[in-house]
């Protein structure tokens, strides 16, 4: 048991002097380097009727709905490199509002894509665009 | 020794010393040990504020705890808290010292500013708790503005700052539109609701675009028949798009009047902010 | 007993940091109130430099460090010793926090009052420089190969700062020829093959409308879709080019931050 004690002390004496070396020269090594770190786009996901009811599991419309973004996303998006004058983009808007508000979340992303051009940006009130010159939109039913 | 020591709060204090041929013993004990009633030097906590120590500012009030008074400890804290914007924790010390926070003017007046663009649950609190009659023209003007955003129909924009009326008259008249109407105006004319609801560009880009699927299905129509697919589909793109501009008329109305109140107060706080704004300490 | 003093270390190993955190914060307070009741400039910027000094001894090169760092006027310190060691510290901290300029700042002067031409301080001085200025951090990286050539795998700094990829506009012109020849060339031959037949769908749908006297709809479509499909293969080629040389960057950074990693381990920067 005195052994153990003492393997205790030596362990985390160790412990505690090599600590103070990599808290500051790994981070060192790191803060150079931080310009270059590469992260990928985010890949999109397939919408999801999971925590919706019955009726909306069985609906064939949410299934077209959900392949035809998720192609879109997946190829058409990147094909034509699309730009959004929206934070949320169009698509991701429709995605998510057809998942919190079914057909009423639709209509509503279907809604933004038909104003989706750059002028529309005045038409909203300056606390509502970002420094990046993007309208903030939010989900609404 | 038989001390009876009754906690109040962080302070210990001695209520009964019941054992008499002690107490001079515990007096001496006091005179060494007990650090002495200790008064907060506003000046340094002035300083710290300026400087923008929070770490420091922090330990200073935490250590003033018990030596001070409580009621001064939870008015400086909700100082603190109001300072390095914390809303509910500046909310609990502020009802723990209340009457002392409000002789504070430059505090009393900078927190009612702060409150006017806060998230709605904590500033009805807020404006709920603010006494009618605090005698200070502005926070009663303050409070006036805060009142008119949410009665904006009853409320005469005269009564309001030149700089804000333009603002709350938008905001007034953005109330008073009905998302039924535009609805209406959008399925008579496209995008006409986006109009109503004060969305001039929006009304352009989605006329000319319904105008357009309009035009293409009618083509599509005359040339190739009701029954055949492309008909179909152009009528259908059409009909989707058609949709979608009535309901998002309607909802743009409902939008609009979230956005114009919340622009209107976000000006208002610029405004006396500029104009009232006053160092916290 | 033993059980006891199990209790007893791994309740002081777990309470350690708690109680020092409290001491550090007491600590810094008493500083400042010495500092704000100082009449003397001197005395107050003494007063500052131990709270800096705090700081370091805690291993905490944090943005409120930072601010202790800024506060300080080290041409009031009495001694050069002090000087020196507070502009090294200071170098080093705002290298951590990210602080481009002030870390040059804090290192040319240090360099000016104490030439130091130790492996540690070249190290330093690389490290700085890289994103400030490029020349003067290879001069360091030269300087260092030239004390032992074992410091040749730092230069891989310059490798990481200096990496782009040629010839862009190449790969542009071939998807405007071809949609899709560019990124195909690029090594997303995937995409190359689906920009390609989206445009020749595209092409294909106009053409039919054109046929079947759907004028307006060829004119309609042909805009919206062909249009947007075509500069949109361009679009992709460069952001592909672009998104190929951030790999290729990282993946660099990657390898050099190991080398960097293993030479600093034999030579380590410590606060002093």
């Amino acid at each position: 048991m005195k052994r153990f004690l003492i393997l205790i002390v030596i362990f985390s004496y160790q412990n505690s002097k090599s600590q103070t070396v990599d808290l500051l020269n790994s981070p060192l090594a790191k803060s150079v380097f931080l310009d270059y770190k590469y992260e990928p786009p985010e890949k999109r996901k397939v919408l999801s009727f999971k925590s919706k009811r019955l009726i909306a599991k069985f609906n064939p419309l949410n299934y077209i709905a959900a392949g035809a973004l998720f192609v879109y996303q997946r190829v058409f998006s990147e094909q034509i490199q699309a730009s959004c004058i929206y934070e949320i983009s169009c698509s991701n808007y429709t995605k998510l509002s057809v998942q919190e508000y079914g057909i009423k979340g639709f209509l509503s992303g279907i809604n933004q894509l038909n104003c989706c051009f750059t002028d529309v940006i005045y038409d909203y009130p300056d606390y509502m665009i970002s420094s990046e010159s993007k309208v903030r939109n939010y989900l609404a039913k | 020794m038989r001390l009876k020591i009754r906690t109040f709060g962080l302070g210990n204090c001695i209520e009964t010393i019941k054992s008499g041929k002690w107490r001079l013993f515990y007096f001496i004990f006091l005179f060494f040990f007990e650090p002495a009633a200790g008064q907060v030097n506003y000046s340094f906590v002035k300083h710290l504020s300026e400087v923008k120590l929070s770490k420091e500012h922090f330990t200073y009030i935490s250590q003033q705890s018990g030596k001070c008074p409580e009621d001064s400890i939870n008015y400086l804290k909700a100082k603190y808290y109001l300072q390095y914007v914390n809303d509910s924790l500046f909310l609990h010390f502020y009802f723990k010292s209340k009457s002392l926070f409000i002789s504070d003017s430059n505090a009393f007046v900078a927190a009612n500013i702060h409150f006017l663009t806060r998230d709605t649950a904590l500033q009805k609190v807020w404006y709920n708790s603010v006494p009618t009659s605090t005698g200070s023209k502005k926070v009663e003007q303050i409070n006036t503005c805060y009142s008119a955003s949410v009665y904006p129909t009853k409320t005469d924009g005269s009564i309001l700052p030149i700089a804000l009326q333009s603002d709350f008259a938008r905001y007034k008249r953005s109330q008073s539109k009905k998302p039924w109407a535009a609805a209406a105006l959008s399925a008579a004319v496209p995008g006409l609701g986006k109009m109503y609801a004060g969305r001039k560009r929006s009304f352009y880009f989605t006329f000319f675009s319904q105008l357009t699927y309009g035009v293409q299905s009618y083509e599509s129509i005359k040339k190739l028949g009701v029954s055949h697919p492309f008909s179909i589909f152009s009528l259908s793109l059409f009909g989707v798009f058609y949709a979608a501009n009535i309901y998002g008329s309607y909802q743009d109305v409902r939008k609009v009047k979230k956005e114009t109140k919340t622009q209107f107060l976000i000006n208002a706080q610029k405004y006396y902010h500029f104009n009232f704004g006053t160092p916290l300490y | 007993m033993l059980k006891n003093i199990i209790i007893l270390i791994s309740a002081l190993l777990c309470t350690e940091k708690v109680f020092s955190q409290n001491e550090f914060s007491q600590h810094l307070l008493m500083l400042e109130e010495k500092a704000f009741l100082c009449t003397s400039d001197t005395l107050r910027n003494d007063f500052y430099l131990q709270k800096f000094d705090l700081y370091v001894q805690h291993n905490k090169p944090t943005n409120e460090a930072m601010l202790e760092a800024r506060r300080i006027d080290y041409h009031l310190f009495r001694d050069t010793a002090s000087m020196i060691r507070f502009l090294w510290n200071a170098s080093v901290t705002s290298q951590l926090t990210n602080s481009v300029n002030p870390a040059a700042h804090y290192y040319s002067s240090y360099q000016e009052i104490n030439p130091d031409s130790s492996v540690e301080a070249y190290l330093l001085g690389s490290l700085i420089y890289m994103d400030f200025d490029s020349a003067v951090a290879r001069s360091f990286v030269n300087r260092l190969v030239i004390k032992d050539k074992s410091f040749a795998c730092v230069s891989c700094l310059q490798e990481v700062a200096n990496y782009s990829r040629k010839h862009k506009g190449l790969y542009l012109i071939s998807s405007a020829l071809v949609p899709g020849l560019g990124s195909a060339l690029n090594g997303n031959v995937l995409k190359g093959t689906t920009s390609l037949l989206i445009n020749s769908l595209a092409v294909y749908a106009v053409y039919v409308l054109i046929q079947s006297n759907l004028y307006f709809n060829a004119f309609f479509w042909g805009g919206a879709f062909l249009t947007k499909f075509y500069i949109g293969n361009i679009k992709l080629t460069g952001s592909l080019f672009d998104q190929k040389e951030e790999r290729k960057k990282n993946k660099l950074a990657t390898n050099c931050e190991l080398m960097l990693s293993g030479v600093l381990k034999q030579h380590p920067i410590f606060y002093r």
